[in-house]
């Protein structure tokens, strides 16, 4: 078991072995994906029953959970690169967070975006300072920062190194984002949903938002796949084995 | 929420979730296109 792990690790930083699967798996898990966001879409927003202190705009929950839950696990896994890249010098893992970067800011974006349109209506503003909503901004201007410091250097080397110690950096915030419902006294609610305890949501809720989150996870794979993808091309476009696969294709 | 029933909050939040999703669909696609169709290029040339 560990000597497959150990192929499939040498094997994840071969450019060319990746661009050949990525190329294979991705019309699969995007049709999947997108399907199971359309069909968890539908049924959260015309199916799934009316809550009876919000009304109908608690369905908001549908995309701003999945997208905020997913920003968070993107974070997670680009400080894992981020490690294994200083650690080993892995080309792929500075490949993984430039890629993944814009994901999860669009992601961020998209949770504090929704955020503050079911805020308007059901606190009665848009924005407030507390922990959670001031946490889950400081991760987004950290995707911003790791976006922005690609650009800041001539070699590629230096700036992957200089983005994996600032994405290093921004972990210490995502146990704040996670924990701040419950150190603080928040205007945000505690979570509704737990893998260990019981989750305060009614089951006919509770099924097509697992199945938006699951949805939403899966698109994730699939968009970050396309732009590691982008990114392989870009850098390797000058390579032999690059030339030979585009003029074939 | 019944069919046909709008709700300005909830329709936004849809659609620039949608709106996003397409960019992140077709950006890097564009991108993986550009980059590959100029191998091509230098090779006709």
């Amino acid at each position: 078991m560990f000597q497959i792990l150990k192929n499939f690790y040498h094997k994840l930083g071969s450019y060319p072995w990746f661009y050949k699967i990525s190329g294979k798996v991705i019309p699969f898990v995007g049709v999947f994906s997108i399907s199971l966001i359309v069909i968890s879409s539908i049924w959260g927003l015309f199916f799934s029953p009316t809550d009876a202190v919000q009304g109908d705009v608690y369905r908001i929950i549908y995309f701003h959970v999945p997208a905020v839950s997913v920003s968070q696990v993107i974070y997670y896994s680009i400080s894992v690169a981020a490690a294994v890249f200083l650690i080993w010098r892995m080309k792929m893992a500075g490949v993984y967070i430039k890629s993944l970067a814009p994901i999860g800011a669009a992601f961020t974006f998209i949770g504090l975006l929704s955020g503050a349109i079911w805020g308007q209506p059901t606190w009665g503003t848009w924005w407030v300072w507390d922990a959670r909503l001031t946490s889950t901004l400081v991760l987004f201007l950290f995707y911003l920062a790791i976006i922005g410091m690609q650009s800041t250097f001539a070699s590629r080397k230096s700036a992957d190194t200089a983005v994996s110690i600032i994405t290093l950096i921004g972990v210490v915030n995502l146990p704040i984002v996670k924990k701040s419902v419950d150190w603080w006294n928040t205007l945000h609610q505690p979570a509704s949903i737990s893998i260990s305890g019981e989750s305060s949501i009614s089951s006919e809720m509770l099924i097509p938002l697992l199945l938006s989150i699951l949805g939403v996870y899966l698109f994730v794979f699939f968009t970050g796949l396309l732009f590691m993808r982008a990114e392989i091309s870009t850098r390797e476009q000058n390579k032999e084995w690059f030339k030979k696969l585009s003029s074939n294709n | 929420m019944d069919f046909g029933e709008f709700n300005i909050h909830i329709w936004s939040v849809v659609s620039i979730m949608g709106f996003i999703c397409l960019l992140l669909i077709f950006l890097p696609l564009a991108k993986i296109r550009k980059n590959e169709s100029k191998i091509k290029n230098n090779e006709k040339t």
